[in-house]
């Protein structure tokens, strides 16, 4: 079978599955645009907020005391926050630094350009604000590391995604439980199929599968039921060309047994008669071969629980006249009562053909021995005879229809065996041919055992 | 003994009527409608339908025949050897049937048992060579003298006999003789029982096929 280009499972997976990734991960960048901008703004306000702070507690002390600087005492170690190093000061008149915090000692003389600026000191980044008043000559710088806003963006992003990350695996595996959920009917329903025996051509029941599929499996249906139809229709012809066959045949053997009784004492015409009568039953031979096997293929096959060894034991009785007719010995062992699944009809056609064989291509004085046994949870049926067997390149192709073995000397009909195969296959049973010692072929037919033991 | 042949093929019913002919006396017709203005006339002894014939089936004139119980043995001849088919002439009141083709010699064995059965003269002789069986008086004789045998002896060669030129299963003789005389079975009796039928009869009249059964051809 050739690899399917896609299954209805993956595709749904990745059409459910692509669509909310890429929801999240947008919905996810757009806010962390927004964020940015928002923290942008308040972060910068504070700034503002600060400096007019500033500018209002310092206006009036600087003004009076022009060019000092003011101490700002020792820090105050109860009051400290770690976030502090953060955020620093400075104030200038004109262009003297007045005071600064602790943390701008790294800023040196540069003065910052009023309004917001981003500036790097010992390569750290600092976001300033800096409002420089004309009227008293007073400029307030305020400002605040980078890495103030950076942080709170990672962490908010963080607030957000480490939850995501956790929820869209749950969430594919929800898919994927409801994708394998909804597909199960339809994969039930193909292996009720294939697990269906080649001649059950019963109707799909349509209510355990979803209905999208109904329309598939009413299709299937009508497909089995013109199956179906072809089928009756063989049988019916298989019918009646039985009948026609058979009744002209029946006419010649007839004929030839009324001709025979007639030449009693015709010695000369005898052995033509005999002649002509055995090519009679050979055709009529050959003909039941065909029917049956066409009406073992177009009839539906019911199987039972089947005593392999008691379709054994019957053919072996009809047929045991038949050695002892021909000087054969015919031996059998079998064991009691091996079960089989199975056609009794069909199994007995078999047994009949395998043992019909041995028996016509074993020599006068031959043997042929039948065993029924089990063998690790099978039924083993063999049969093996003392013929000139059959050579290993023989061996594959005595299956086929009309193949005849250049050692069958014009002995049947070349059905026998691929009727015995075709039985074999609808039983789930192994048909081997193997070859006897000294000479001769075994053949062994291999049927699951109903009861393993 | 007559016999009526109902049988529209040309050529089997011309060679049937032959091989008939040289045991009975013997009348032919091709339709169903011939062979019931033929019945209505003659008192035939047996017939022998074929089951597909023009117009009216064989069936239906067996049906026919049943109902206003004309009980004549009728022996049907069939194409067809689907066993629904046997089935259902002999459940339309057929006491026999013959799958076409047949043997010339068999049909004329059961079309003399039916008539024998039909004269009250059932179960005929049964022979094997120069041993003949009277199921009905349980002697055996060989060659016209009697020979002499215990009842279970009797009851093992009756069963071998009814099944002549098939193998009997060991089983199915225990079977038989314990419908015959309910006494305990031992294992090796059926043994005993055959070694002592071929001492009084003949040594080769009774062959064993092993694992399968003994057999009389």
């Amino acid at each position: 079978m050739a690899q399917p280009k896609y299954t209805i499972k993956k595709r749904l997976l990745l059409l459910i599955s692509m669509p909310i990734l890429m929801l999240s991960v947008g919905i996810g960048a757009i806010a962390l645009s927004s964020v940015y901008e928002e923290i942008a703004e308040v972060y910068d306000a504070q700034l503002v907020h600060s400096a007019k702070v500033l500018l209002q507690l310092v206006e009036k002390e600087v003004q009076d005391q022009e060019y000092r600087e003011i101490e700002l005492g020792a820090e105050r170690p109860e009051l400290f926050h770690q976030y502090e190093k953060n955020i620093t000061f400075r104030i200038w008149k004109h262009s003297h630094l007045i005071t600064q915090s602790h943390q701008a000692e790294s800023f040196g003389k540069f003065q910052v350009p009023p309004g917001f600026s981003n500036q790097d000191f010992d390569s750290e980044k600092w976001r300033f604000f800096v409002f420089a008043d004309d009227r008293t000559g007073i400029t307030i710088e305020v400002a605040e590391k980078e890495g103030v806003r950076t942080e709170l963006i990672y962490k908010i992003l963080a607030a957000l995604f480490i939850p995501l990350s956790l929820f869209i695996p749950l969430f594919l595996l929800i898919i994927w439980f409801g994708v394998s959920r909804s597909l199960r009917p339809v994969i039930l329903l193909s292996q009720s199929v294939d697990k269906r025996d080649i001649n059950d051509l019963s109707i799909i029941e349509e209510s355990d599968a979803p209905e999208e599929i109904h329309p598939l499996i009413r299709a299937l249906n009508r497909l089995l039921a013109r199956i179906q139809e072809s089928f009756d229709r063989e049988r019916q012809f298989t019918d009646n060309a039985a009948h026609e066959l058979r009744t002209p045949l029946a006419a010649m053997k007839t004929q030839a047994q009324v001709l025979l009784k007639k030449a009693a004492d015709m010695p000369e015409c005898q052995e033509g008669l005999n002649n002509l009568h055995s090519s009679i039953n050979r055709a009529t031979h050959l003909v039941d071969q065909l029917l049956s096997f066409a009406r073992l293929q177009s009839h539906k096959i019911e199987k039972t629980d089947v005593d392999l060894s008691a379709v054994v034991n019957e053919v072996l009785q009809d047929l045991s006249v038949l050695a002892l007719n021909d000087n054969k010995k015919l031996e059998a062992n079998i064991d009691d009562h091996e079960l089989v699944r199975g056609n009794k009809e069909a199994l007995s056609i078999l047994v009949r053909n395998l043992v019909d064989n041995a028996l016509k291509y074993t020599p006068a004085g031959g043997r042929i021995n039948v065993l029924v046994f089990h063998d690790d949870g099978n039924a083993v049926f063999e049969v093996s005879d003392t013929g000139k067997g059959i050579s290993d390149n023989e061996k594959e192709k005595v299956f086929n229809r009309f193949y005849r073995s250049n050692k069958s000397e014009g002995h049947g009909s070349g059905l026998g065996l691929s009727i015995a195969k075709w039985i074999c296959d609808i039983h789930g049973a192994q048909i081997t041919l193997k070859d006897n010692h000294p000479k001769g072929l075994i053949v062994q037919v291999t049927i699951p055992e109903l009861f393993k033991k | 003994m007559r016999i009526l042949l109902v049988e529209d093929d040309e050529m089997l019913g011309k060679a049937t009527a032959e091989g008939l002919k040289t045991v009975f006396a013997v009348d032919w017709c091709k339709s169903a409608e011939d062979a019931e203005a033929a019945l209505k006339t003659t008192p035939y002894n047996v017939v022998v339908l074929d089951v597909n014939l023009p117009k009216k089936s064989g069936l239906e004139l067996l049906e026919d025949l049943r109902k206003v119980n004309d009980d004549r043995p009728v022996l049907f001849l069939t194409a067809r050897d689907a066993i629904s088919y046997r089935i259902e002439g002999l459940n339309k009141g057929a006491d026999d049937y013959l799958v076409k083709p047949f043997d010339l010699d068999e049909l004329i064995a059961r079309v003399s048992a039916l008539a024998r059965r039909a004269q009250g003269r059932g179960n005929p002789v049964i022979s094997a060579g120069d041993i003949i069986f009277d199921p009905v008086g349980k002697t055996v004789t060989k060659k016209g003298k009697v020979i002499k045998l215990s009842a279970r002896e009797l009851a093992v060669l009756e069963i071998l006999m009814t099944h002549k030129g098939r193998a009997t299963s060991k089983a199915q003789i225990e079977e038989h003789i314990y419908d015959w005389d309910s006494g305990d079975i031992e294992s090796n009796t059926i043994e005993v029982h055959i070694s002592a039928l071929r001492r009084k009869i003949d040594k080769n009249f009774i062959k064993t096929i092993r694992g399968v059964g003994y057999i009389i051809q």
